[in-house]
């Protein structure tokens, strides 16, 4: 049987942790990285759909730049990385 | 002749001879890349991450900085480890060979197009470009070859 204690702690919202709204995985527009290459890459690292990697690609070479993923920093830098390895112009930008 | 297509082990690779030698020259290239100072490439292939953030930039840097340039150094070894079968037959890539290509051959394109002062979209199709200077023909020549990997390696996802 359960014994009640004599004092609660009530949480107040001084206890609660800093949300983190993570960071977005920005790609930026460049003259050189083909648009069908740019699809592969979507497709490969975050295993977008076709379509999804599409329309991303198209924002990026329409609107200049295409958030593609968010995510908390640690992935978000990964992410990045791995844009960048495949030659995208990627880059990181808070949430 | 397609240089690059689809095999039941990964993807097919066959060149003619001169096509083998004028690609021997690339990763020589690419490990040139920030050897001569103001080489434009140099910071295509390195971009900042935190553009408004230094401080940010540089951890990024020393944490993925080192991964990078292992990656790249493999991809370019795996790639003249095939040239060397290529010169002289045909090559079954694996998966993680025709990546390594995919790779190199667009860091190549990358490097080479910063130093060609490509800036705006089109350039393919911009007259005032001499496409028999070796450097744009060159360009050419990789974005073929890398356009064909890309259709092959999409077909495979």
């Amino acid at each position: 049987m359960a014994v009640l204690p004599d004092t609660v702690d009530v949480p107040t919202t001084d206890d609660l942790p800093v949300e983190d709204h993570g960071w977005d995985v920005v790609v930026w527009n460049d003259p050189v990285n083909l648009m069908e290459y740019v699809v592969y890459v979507f497709r490969k690292l975050f295993g977008y759909s076709d379509e999804k990697a599409t329309k991303l690609m198209l924002e990026v070479h329409n609107d200049g730049r295409s958030i593609v993923n968010t995510a908390p920093r640690e992935k978000a830098e990964m992410d990045c990385y791995s844009l960048q390895r495949h030659g995208l112009w990627a880059t990181l930008q808070k949430a | 002749m397609h240089r690059f297509s689809p095999h039941p082990d990964g993807v097919m690779l066959t060149l003619f001879p001169e096509e083998a030698e004028a690609l021997v020259m690339l990763p020589e290239m690419l490990d040139s890349v920030g050897e001569v100072p103001g080489d434009p490439a140099a910071s295509r292939l390195a971009v900042s991450a935190y553009p408004d953030d230094p401080d940010a930039d540089a951890e990024f840097g020393d944490w993925l900085g080192p991964q990078l340039n292992i990656g790249r150094a493999a991809d370019r070894s795996a790639v003249t480890t095939s040239l060397e079968v290529a010169r002289t037959e045909p090559v079954v890539l694996s998966m993680e060979e025709a990546e390594a290509w995919l790779l190199v051959l667009n860091e190549a394109r990358l490097t080479l197009a910063a130093r060609l002062g490509i800036t705006e979209e089109g350039w393919s199709d911009d007259q005032e470009l001499d496409d028999t200077a070796p450097p744009l023909a060159y360009l050419t020549f990789l974005t073929y070859l890398h356009g064909e990997l890309t259709t092959v390696l999409l077909e495979k996802l």
